[in-house]
């Protein structure tokens, strides 16, 4: 019963970690919590079913709705946050219109989808494996595997690549990045597109998981994913692996232990828990402050 | 003439903190722009480098109207610049640093040739490829602030106040790769508030005042300028 319910919290956890990264991605670079991932999420999973509703197939429907999710992620920074970071308007101000977004994002898949929730395909079934009394579906092992390939995909980006070394150097000081060169708006957008096509990837693993997909899915998953980035370190991404991982797992084993009301609310116990012990989070860094 | 700056004016809100500057920068020159806290040497710098926004004037290099154009497309122009406070990048290593400075440069050669060039003129700093470069001393992270604006191999190198707060044989030695650099044939635009040793190093010099030029001529005529004594040399 113990071991089953950390299979389920680990597949689930990965699910948090891959929404937990874009805000990481984003925090990063921007140091702004950006409160429109979740609803992001949400259009990405509803997206990915649209396209599979036109017969794209699941795959090409899925990458077809992470292009379009990445896009929207671009959408957001150069319409309503890139114009403040110009102003130099106080941080308060892109937060709030980061939850402004959210709401008119999530509203405009009610106006056009409806707010219902729908069907969404198995994406993986090939029966499952049992280990002793653990029974692991496919669907949980191929969300642990396409996670931590995503996962691993993202860190060489950051890590190995030039673009990737573009996005440390505008995260640690903007102003010298541009004078070498690297143009830091074109940097910002990727890595909202590279947080939209996370998120996305996400929205159809969940959806897929839990067969079902609706617009307001984003607001929990949301809240959850940001206590998980913010557990593991906010701006790392091994940290919102891991704090997707410790989110998924305590939620999971509250479910059953605790009984399903408790759900919700443990992944924010163990985040004030966390928070009081490491301010800065399992994998944070102590000078992250904005140069 | 390399670079003409002509009747450049820079506000920061109500601060009218460049006056209608002239300057002009000929190719193979040291020049060095002197003057006391506050002047606008900074800004000046800024302003060609796009940080600041020109409201009036023009900067023109090598016949091209460059003002107000973005800061990332300088190194393209084959400008570059040493900022004030160094603004190393703090938690890459040293050569990820100077990997950056050849940002835009697509020839694997060329970024080979440049690190070379750099671990040259800075030997310390090919010691600490590896280190992170918020852990370098002050005047290392000058030498890497130096040597990371060499990589893009620029025809025009700015540098701002290289020499703060160096040790005098840290200085000496910054001076001394200054006239190497210029040497190789880059033209350097040089703002220090050590004016014995910029004026010493540089063809020509401009004095600034409050957002105006007060005096340009060659940098030994300069040095010997009363005046120019007395507030900056602290002699006479
Ligand atoms: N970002 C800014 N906002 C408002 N005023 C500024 C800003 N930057 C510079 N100033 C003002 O503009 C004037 C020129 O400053 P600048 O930094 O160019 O001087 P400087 O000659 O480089 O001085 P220092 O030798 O101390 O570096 C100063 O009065 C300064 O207070
Ligand atoms: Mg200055």
């Amino acid at each position: 019963m113990l071991a089953q319910q950390i299979f389920n919290g680990l597949a689930l956890g990965m699910g948090y970690a891959l929404i937990a990264v874009g805000y990481s991605l984003v925090f990063g670079i921007l140091r702004l919590v950006n409160f429109s991932h979740g609803a992001i999420y949400a259009f990405g999973a509803e997206m990915a079913m649209v396209f599979i509703g036109l017969n794209f197939g699941i795959v090409p429907g899925i990458i077809a709705s992470m292009i379009l999710t990445g896009i929207l992620g671009i959408a957001i920074d150069k319409i309503a946050l890139e114009p403040l970071r110009k102003k130099h308007s106080m941080p308060i101000a892109s937060l709030i219109t980061t939850i402004g977004v959210s709401n008119i994002i999530t509203n405009l898949l009610i106006v056009f989808l409806g707010s219902e929730k729908r069907n969404f395909p198995q994406l993986f079934n090939f029966g499952s494996v049992k280990i002793g009394s653990v029974v692991i579906s496919s669907t949980q092992i191929m969300m642990c595997v396409v996670s931590l390939i995503l996962m691993g995909v993202l860190v060489f980006i950051v890590y190995k690549t030039k673009i990737g070394l573009a996005m440390r150097a505008s995260e640690q000081n903007a102003k010298a990045a541009n004078l070498m060169g690297i143009n830091v708006n074109f940097v910002i957008s990727f890595t909202f597109f590279l947080a939209g096509m996370s998120a996305t990837i996400a929205g159809a693993l969940v959806g897929g998981y839990y067969q079902i997909v609706y617009p307001n899915m984003g607001f929990m998953a949301g809240l959850k994913a940001f206590a998980a980035a913010v557990l593991g370190g906010i701006g790392s991404l091994p940290g919102a692996l891991l704090g997707g991982l410790i989110v998924g797992v305590s939620e999971s084993m509250a479910a059953s232990f605790m009984g399903s009301t408790y759900r919700d609310s443990i992944a924010f116990v163990i985040l004030i828990i966390v928070l009081i012990v490491r301010p800065h989070g399992l994998f944070g860094r102590k000078g992250i402050t904005k140069v | 003439m390399m670079l003409k700056i002509n009747d450049l004016n820079t506000y920061y809100g109500a601060i009218h903190a460049l006056k209608g500057i002239d300057m002009e920068v000929d190719e193979g020159e040291i020049v060095s722009l002197i003057g006391s806290n506050g002047a606008g040497k900074t800004t000046l710098l800024n302003t060609i480098t796009g940080v600041a926004r020109a409201a009036k004037g023009t900067v023109v290099f090598k016949g091209r109207d460059i003002t107000n154009i973005p800061s990332y497309a300088m190194t393209k122009l084959k400008i570059s610049i040493s900022p004030e406070g160094r603004e190393v990048f703090p938690e890459l290593t040293v050569e990820e640093n100077l990997r950056l400075g050849a940002y835009i440069v697509k020839d694997k050669g060329a970024i080979s040739a440049g690190y070379d060039r750099v671990y040259d003129l800075f030997p310390r700093l090919k010691e600490r490829y590896k280190q992170q470069a918020g852990t370098l001393s002050g005047g290392e992270q000058q030498m890497l602030a130096v040597g990371r604006a060499l990589m893009s191999s620029p025809e025009l190198l700015l540098l701002d106040e290289p020499s703060l707060g160096l040790a005098p044989n840290f200085v000496l030695m910054i001076f001394d790769m200054i006239k190497e650099i210029n040497k190789q044939g880059v033209t350097i635009l040089l703002i220090e508030q050590n004016a014995n040793m910029a004026l010493s190093a540089s063809d020509r010099a401009y004095v600034l005042e409050n957002g105006k030029v007060t005096m340009s001529g060659e940098a030994k005529k300069i040095a010997s300028d009363p005046k120019i004594k007395k507030a900056y040399l602290g002699l006479g």
